[in-house]
């Protein structure tokens, strides 16, 4: 019984899911930044038509998975795969493909999302040796269409706005769309920003038809410790602004703490509830951020 | 405001829409060139002011209506 314990964890491992039906897997390919090629499409099709049943399935994480491998086929599968210049990507206690929004693209992203989830992706997936997953999540802006707030290490980018009162018609149209109303126009008709609401989501910038709101500086805000299943929790908002290019930095020392404080089958929530909140900002944050 | 050369009610008109018609009337006139657009309020006001901004036109002047926006801009 626990020879095919292991072997199954072996298995999930190596990128090659159980199925519930008898004899079945389905095999995860390595996706990065929510990005693949059309000629790895083709590939992917391909194993899909050999193996498995013609289908290809998404995952909630933006991966692909080719389901109905009969577990006779696997070995042949993961040589296939690899000859393909394809990569199996694990599941397990390990650094889970990060995820990115297509704020590379999108009119709201306020930095190349995808860009710099592929650099982080090649550093740190699929590192092993955690007490339990550990995804991560890069959002793009404030909307968070991929719910940072959700991963155990989630960055939502922002913009700081400051304001060229010379230019500044007084027009509104910044308070208007701040959906926080953060912005009022004072008895001068110059727009006027309140810190404390402020999301830093950069629609002011964006609408200013005279240019007066200008990106003062852009970063990221952090959150901490969110994860979904059964018990779903809210990441920690731990800061805001961060450098962008401090990320891999932050994301080092969060996965230092959790190896090292963590407890098998854990996730970094219960690290961080356990050890102490204030801890686990002083080990992963530099002094001086907000 | 300044008398427009061509005005354009995009009411009721979704985003990406609106701003491809803008853009497509704004075509057909000449440099400096005014045009005058209806808006509604939320998406369209949100975005269509900055892609038309992006695409090195001027936005002279913004006057805020029930539920939309009047749009006074002027061609690159």
């Amino acid at each position: 019984m626990n020879d095919s314990k292991n072997m199954i964890a072996a298995l999930k491992d190596g990128g090659f899911i159980k199925q519930k039906q008898k004899d079945y897997y389905s095999v995860r390919i390595r996706v990065v930044a929510g990005n693949i090629t059309a000629e790895q499409m083709k590939k992917v099709s391909e194993l899909a038509e050999k193996y498995g049943r013609g289908y290809v399935t998404f995952t909630v994480r933006m991966g692909i998975e080719i389901p109905w491998i009969h577990y006779t086929k696997l070995q042949e599968v993961k040589e296939e795969v690899e000859k393909m210049g394809l990569a199996m990507a694990g599941c397990g206690p390990r650094v889970r493909p990060i995820v990115s929004c297509k704020g590379t693209i999108c009119p709201y992203g306020l930095v190349d999302t995808q860009g710099i989830t592929q650099k982080l992706d090649e550093e740190f997936f699929p590192t092993p040796g955690f007490p339990h997953k550990f995804k991560i999540g890069i959002s793009g802006c404030p909307n968070n269409c991929i719910k940072p707030q959700f991963n155990d290490l989630g960055f939502q980018c922002q913009v700081e706005p400051e304001l060229n009162k010379v230019l500044c018609s007084g027009c509104g149209l910044c308070s208007d769309v701040c959906e926080v109303k953060a912005i009022m126009i004072n008895k001068d008709n110059i727009a006027v920003r309140d810190d404390d609401k402020c999301i830093y989501c950069g629609s002011c910038i964006r609408v200013c038809p005279t240019d007066a709101w200008k990106a003062k500086r852009s970063g990221a805000a952090v959150f901490a410790g969110g994860k979904f299943g059964k018990e779903p929790r809210f990441g920690y908002h731990i800061a805001d602004l961060v450098d962008v290019d401090d990320i891999k930095n932050i994301i080092k020392r969060t996965m230092e703490f959790y190896k090292t404080e963590g407890i098998k089958k854990e996730r970094l929530i219960d690290t961080i509830d356990r050890v102490g909140l204030d801890k686990f900002k002083e080990k992963v944050l530099n002094n001086g951020e907000k | 405001m300044e008398k427009s050369d061509r005005k354009l009610n995009l009411e009721g008109v979704v985003c990406p829409i609106n701003f491809v018609k803008v853009k497509l009337e704004l075509e057909q006139m000449n440099s400096g060139g005014l045009l005058e657009v209806i808006l509604d309020d939320g998406e369209p006001i949100k975005n269509v002011p900055r892609s038309v901004k992006d695409e090195g036109h001027k936005i002279l002047s913004v006057e805020k209506l029930e539920g939309k926006y009047r749009l006074l801009i002027q061609k690159a």
